[in-house]
């Protein structure tokens, strides 16, 4: 090549230099693709064009500040210049290279993404929600806009008077005091209402106002209502109704019952003596009615009354008396109180009811103090009916003996039992002593007795008690008299329930004892959450209009029923029947496990208990059969039904003669006949005493649910979900609502918009 | 002696008043009602038989186009409104109480393609195959008066569909491009471009506004947002992906009408896999619309069929079809979740009811309280053979029937072949891909 260019060159004189020079550049970089030129600097500019940034080339042009430097080395003059230089050269980095413009975007376009990613997430959670609520309303958030419609307090501004001289004066010299109240409202009002509350709030008032409402309008139908009759009812009937709480006070707390006791008296006392009830008794209404015609009768009314202004008169006279009897039997503790509290003892009990209260606290005292002696006292009382109680006590006694040690136990506990309820019906008695007592005392009194002497002989024979119950029967019903009827109520039913318990076999009371549950059952009423639902995500059953699919199943089904039976018999039979060496004497005995029924079994059988005397009874009645051998022979006949039969396909003349005098020949006909196994196996084959019917289940089994849907994990559950009710017709209709709420309730004609951004950032609905 | 009387106390069976509810003895002891399963089985059983009696789905049809309807838009505020496009370039709006036609006339050349409502509802927008985007005004033209566009813009390429923003005054349409326009502007806010596929269908998040989803022809689905420079995923299917939408009450989950049959629901947060796929069509899925609750969506088909959804599962509740109703185009939930209408190839709209038989109208509250009973105890008895047979049993069309046995037996085959396979290959060499993750081919960053 350069002996060409040199050939040239000989060959031709008159050639340019310069445009040769020039020639020769271009071909030389012909091969190097650079069409912008390196730039250089004309003038100091700070924008330096983008089209100048050209790859640059590691020829020898460039010049480098190591360079520059290398002149300036040698001088001591610059030796700074050049140290600085070099460190300067030795921090800085040159940049990298931008990435390829594809990875460029991908990167941008990932974290343009992820930002819109976070963004979504934040409806996660009310997404969520609102996928597992159990009832959505659409439209979202529809609630009503409650408009608050601020009411300015009505704050009436006090009206300015003119002050007179006096009242300046009195001012002066009583400077007003100032009052700061602390108004919660207003501290409220920093943290106002949110929707839910509001609206709560509301709902309660209306609620409130409503019942207030209904009350009201009930207690005025109530007022109008002018028969006697009614009220007498109404009367009596409350009165029925605080005796119930006060049994039940008895029971609970007997102390606050003697107070209430108290007060109850308190109360008839100072109704009897307001003297309203003068001419009110049966007696002197039927002296009234005579008193017309019957001189005496009037008399005797007459006379009545005079005792009746007497009596009065006496009462207020007598206060002295019994004030001085209180402070004798200061030892109440009733009493005591009451001195402390210098208020009340200004109010005297009315003297028959401190009669009563002593008595019935010594008795009280007494049947805590010697439960047994009281035990005893009342075997004494009544003859009559606690012998045969005794005598059977006594034979309980006899077996318990007999029976093993541990069962010693329960037994031990049934006397405490009857050791602990007693001292009750006891007690209940000494309320009727008392209440005699004070009968008698009232009688005292109109014999003008004085009736400390009665209190005094407080120990009291059974005899007399008899013959004031007596007494007592034929007179009007009043407060005592219901007492009386409400604790006879209550003895027999003690008397009731301990026969119940001493009647009661003594395996019975082992029962009772062990577990305490089967007496009072708790049964758990809460309504059953129903928060899983089946969800069945399957195929329709789709099917065109001509070809009905259920007729031909059936069709087949009847057809190949035989057929499919035969089948299945021919391959158990064929299987090998190992379980008929099983003797089933030797397995254990397993409980059977029970199914959960349709029915909670919630009823409490007291039947049971009566089962092994029905099992006796039942052995005694078939005692002559023997049960066992028909039994048997019933299960080999319905073996026998149930095994299949050889079916016979011979037709006689169908290939051979056929008539009289011709015997059809024996072998052929065995090929038309199809043989069946003849051991079938059957499910109750070493069952021993029991038939299973195999083919009871068939009917029912294509109503049965085959398989456990899907959200249940358990049959329990699922069961358990199907087992209660929903009609109105087995449960409360509140209950009912409950349950048939639907899911997704929308109303008819709104818009549903879609979810509205507000609901995350929480802005009130105003 | 004491004579008892049959005694009749008016206050046991007497209200109070007139406004109390009547009194009714009812005693709730379960002891007393040993059949209660058993009759509320025969109830529920009943309640599903009345179900299939009352199921009347059909409600009417709108005719009047001369052609295929294309599109179909519902408006914002006005549930009786409807607006229709045809193949050949009409539009019609209809009174769907009335069954009427309230207003017809030419808006484009060639298909309408696409039809929005503003978001005020006074306006209309409608694109065509003639590349131009007309807005038109919501309101009759006065007597004598030509049906004249508000607006028209002639864009630069081809355009394909439309969607509305929700809440503001933008719209974005899909064609060559993605492009953002503002109402009030004549060119485009803003195009975004990934690859050079032309896009057939695009749709706003109508909750978070800013995200949009498009549809490409190149089998893929991308994400883009308005505020960002850049599109931000794209997922690519096995086959086209036809139609979009959004849940409307749950923000990130969208379902994809695809070419290959069946539904799929995404969660555009993790795109990797669908969250469900929906079968049960027979034919391409050409169209997808979400029931206002974002409980249900509606999908039309190829097969001539509609078929209702519930979100969360893999199978239809419900089938709708008739003798008529030709390929669908288009299917629209209504806005009060209560209606279905579908535009088809026969030139046809037609109104069903969402829930075949449910009662339209008014009712009063015992009925509404029997229905609701009915309605618990089939949910109660659902799994029950007989309940669940006569719940779920349709009759379809011959042709949905015998493409429902074909495509059964490609599906055995298929998984005979695989199984084949893996039984004859080194364990896990073949291996067992659920069928959430069979129809997507690569997520794309």
């Amino acid at each position: 090549m350069e002996d060409d260019s040199d050939h040239l060159e000989f060959s031709d004189h008159e050639i340019d230099d310069k445009k040769h020079d020039k020639i020769i550049a271009n071909v030389l970089n012909l091969n190097k693709v650079q069409n912008v030129k390196s730039p250089y600097r004309t003038e100091p500019t700070t924008q330096i064009s983008e089209f100048n940034l050209v790859k640059s080339l590691s020829n020898n042009h460039t010049v480098h500040i190591n360079e520059l430097t290398k002149t300036l080395k040698d001088r001591r003059k610059h030796a700074e210049i050049v140290q600085k230089l070099k460190s300067v050269s030795g921090r800085t980095k040159t940049l990298l290279k931008p990435l390829e413009k594809p990875q460029a975007e991908r990167i941008k376009r990932t974290l343009n993404y992820e930002k819109s990613r976070l963004q979504l997430d934040r409806w996660e959670a009310l997404v969520a929600s609102n996928r597992s609520a159990s009832q959505l309303r659409f439209p979202l958030g529809s609630v009503e806009k409650v408009k608050t419609i601020e009411k300015e307090a009505q704050v009436y501004p006090s009206t300015f008077r003119v002050k007179s001289e006096l009242q300046k004066k009195i001012e002066a010299l009583e400077p007003k005091v100032e009052e700061y109240r602390i108004d919660t409202d207003e501290a409220n009002n920093e943290f106002p209402l949110t929707l839910s509350e509001l609206k709560e709030k509301r709902k309660e008032a209306a609620k409130l106002r409503a019942h207030q409402h209904f009350k009201e309008a009930k207690a005025r139908r109530q007022n109008k209502i002018k028969s006697k009759k009614y009220h007498r009812i109404l009367r009596r009937e409350k009165i029925k109704q605080k005796l119930k709480e006060f049994e039940e006070l008895q029971k609970t707390n007997p102390e606050e019952a003697l107070k209430k006791l108290d007060d109850i008296e308190k109360a008839r006392a100072e109704e009897r003596f307001s003297l309203r009830h003068k001419g009110t008794g049966q007696w002197a209404r039927n002296k009234q009615v005579r008193a017309k015609y019957d001189k005496e009768s009037r008399k005797e009314l007459a006379q009545q009354l005079a005792v009746s202004r007497e009596l009065t008169q006496k009462t207020k006279l007598t206060n002295s008396d019994s004030e001085d009897e209180a402070i004798e039997s200061s030892n109440l503790p009733s009493k005591q109180a009451n001195e402390n509290n210098p208020w009340v003892n200004g109010v005297k009990p009315s003297k028959d009811v401190t009669d009563f209260v002593s008595g019935y606290r010594k008795f009280w005292n007494e049947v805590n103090s010697n439960a047994q002696e009281v035990n005893e006292t009342d075997e004494c009382e009544k003859p009559q009916a606690t012998p045969a109680n005794g005598v059977k006590m006594g034979k309980n006694k006899m077996k318990k003996m007999e029976r093993t040690s541990n069962k010693n136990k329960p037994l031990s506990t049934l006397s405490n039992k009857v050791g602990c309820e007693k001292p009750q019906t006891t007690s209940a008695n000494g309320v009727k002593m008392g209440k005699n007592k004070m009968k008698k005392m009232e009688r005292n009194k109109n014999a003008n007795k004085p009736p400390s002497t009665s209190s005094n002989n407080v120990s009291s024979t059974s005899d007399w008690e008899v013959s004031t119950i007596e007494a007592q029967l034929n007179q009007p019903l009043d407060v005592q008299d219901m007492f009386g009827i409400a604790e006879d109520k209550l003895n027999k039913k003690l008397n009731q329930k301990l026969k119940k318990i001493e009647n009661k076999p003594e395996s019975n009371n082992i029962k009772t004892n062990k577990k305490p549950k089967g007496v009072k059952q708790t049964f758990d009423l809460t309504i059953p959450k129903r928060n899983k639902k089946q969800i069945i995500d399957e195929e329709m059953l789709e099917q065109p209009r001509e070809l009905n699919h259920d007729d031909n199943v059936n069709d087949n089904a009847s057809e190949n029923l035989n057929l499919t039976a035969l089948k299945s018999i021919i391959s158990n039979a064929n299987k090998p029947d190992e379980p008929v060496n099983i003797n089933p004497d030797k397995f254990i005995r397993v409980k059977q496990s029970q199914l959960d029924t349709a029915v909670p079994d919630i009823s409490i059988t007291e039947e049971n208990e009566e089962g092994a005397d029905q099992r006796d009874l039942i052995m005694e009645a078939f005692e002559d059969d023997d049960i066992a051998v028909d039994f048997e022979k019933e299960k080999a006949e319905e073996i026998d039904k149930d095994t299949p039969k050889d079916i016979d396909l011979n037709l006689p003349g169908w290939g051979s003669w056929a008539g009289t005098g011709i015997n059809p020949n024996k072998r052929k006909n065995r090929r038309f006949i199809i043989k069946m196994p003849k051991k079938v196996p059957r499910r109750d084959a070493n069952k021993g005493a029991l038939i299973i019917n195999e083919k009871a289940q068939a009917k029912i089994k294509p109503l049965l649910v085959s398989e456990l849907p899907f959200p249940f994990k358990s049959v329990k559950d699922y069961e358990a979900s199907i087992r209660a009710p929903i009609g109105r017709t087995f449960v409360p209709e509140k209950a009912f609502q409950k349950f048939i709420r639907p899911s997704v309730v929308t109303k008819m004609g709104a818009i549903i918009k879609p979810i509205d951004r507000s609901i995350l950032t929480g802005v009130k609905i105003k | 002696m004491k004579v008892k009387v049959i005694s009749r106390n008016p206050d046991e069976h007497l209200r109070e008043t007139k406004l109390h509810i009547h009194k009714v003895q009812r005693n709730y002891d379960p002891d007393l009602h040993p059949f209660e399963a058993a009759r509320e089985y025969v109830k529920a059983l009943n309640a599903v038989k009345l179900d299939k009696v009352f199921a009347k789905p059909f409600l009417g049809s709108l005719d009047g186009h001369r052609d295929g309807v294309s599109t179909m838009a519902k408006h914002p505020s006005r549930i009786s409104l409807l607006c229709s496009g045809a193949f050949d370039g009409e539009v019609r709006v209809w009174d769907l109480p009335q069954r009427t036609c309230t207003r017809e006339f030419v808006a484009h050349d060639g298909i309408v393609r696409g039809i929005v409502y503003t978001i005020t509802g006074d306006r209309f927008i409608t694109i065509g195959d003639d590349k131009s985007i007309k807005t038109w005004s919501a309101d009759e033209p006065a007597f004598g008066e030509d049906e004249e566009p508000v607006n028209t813009i002639l864009s630069k390429t081809v355009l394909s569909g439309i969607s509305h923003h929700y809440t503001d005054n933008t719209f974005a349409t899909s064609g060559e491009l993605c492009q953002l326009w503002d109402e009030t502007r004549n060119e485009p806010l803003r195009t975004i471009e990934w690859g050079i596929d032309t896009l057939h269908d695009v749709a706003f998040n109508p909750v978070e506004g800013n995200i949009l989803a498009a549809c490409a022809s190149d089998r893929s689905i991308i994400l883009y947002d308005t505020r960002e420079k850049l599109p931000l995923r794209k997922v690519i299917m096995k086959l086209k992906t036809n139609k979009l939408c959004w849940n409307p009450m749950e923000p990130f989950v969208f379902t994809t009408a695809n070419e290959d049959y069946n539904l799929y629901t995404f969660d555009s947060r993790n795109l990797k896999k669908p969250v469900n796929v929906h079968m049960d069509h027979v034919g391409a899925v050409t169209y997808v619309d979400y029931s206002p609750t974002g409980r249900e969506f509606v999908s039309g088909s190829y097969d001539k069929t509609v078929r209702i959804f519930e979100a969360e599962k893999g199978h239809s509740r419900e089938i709708y079809h008739t003798k008529r109703m030709q390929r669908l185009t288009c299917v629209l939930w209504s806005l009060d979740s209560k209606y279905v209408l579908s535009g088809s190839d026969e030139m046809n709209i037609r109104i069903w009811k969402a829930k075949a038989s449910e009662k339209l109208g008014p009712l009063k509250p015992r009925e509404k309280a029997a229905l609701r009973y009915s309605e618990a105890l089939k949910e109660k008895y659902a799994s029950h053979p007989q309940v669940k047979r006569i719940a779920r049993h349709r009759h379809v069309p011959k042709h949905v029937y015998n493409a429902q046995g074909e495509l059964r037996t490609i599906k055995e085959r298929s998984k005979r072949k695989e199984a084949n396979r893996r039984a004859h290959s080194k364990p896990g060499e073949v291996p067992f891909v659920p069928e959430r993750e069979r129809h997507v081919l690569k997520e794309e960053r």
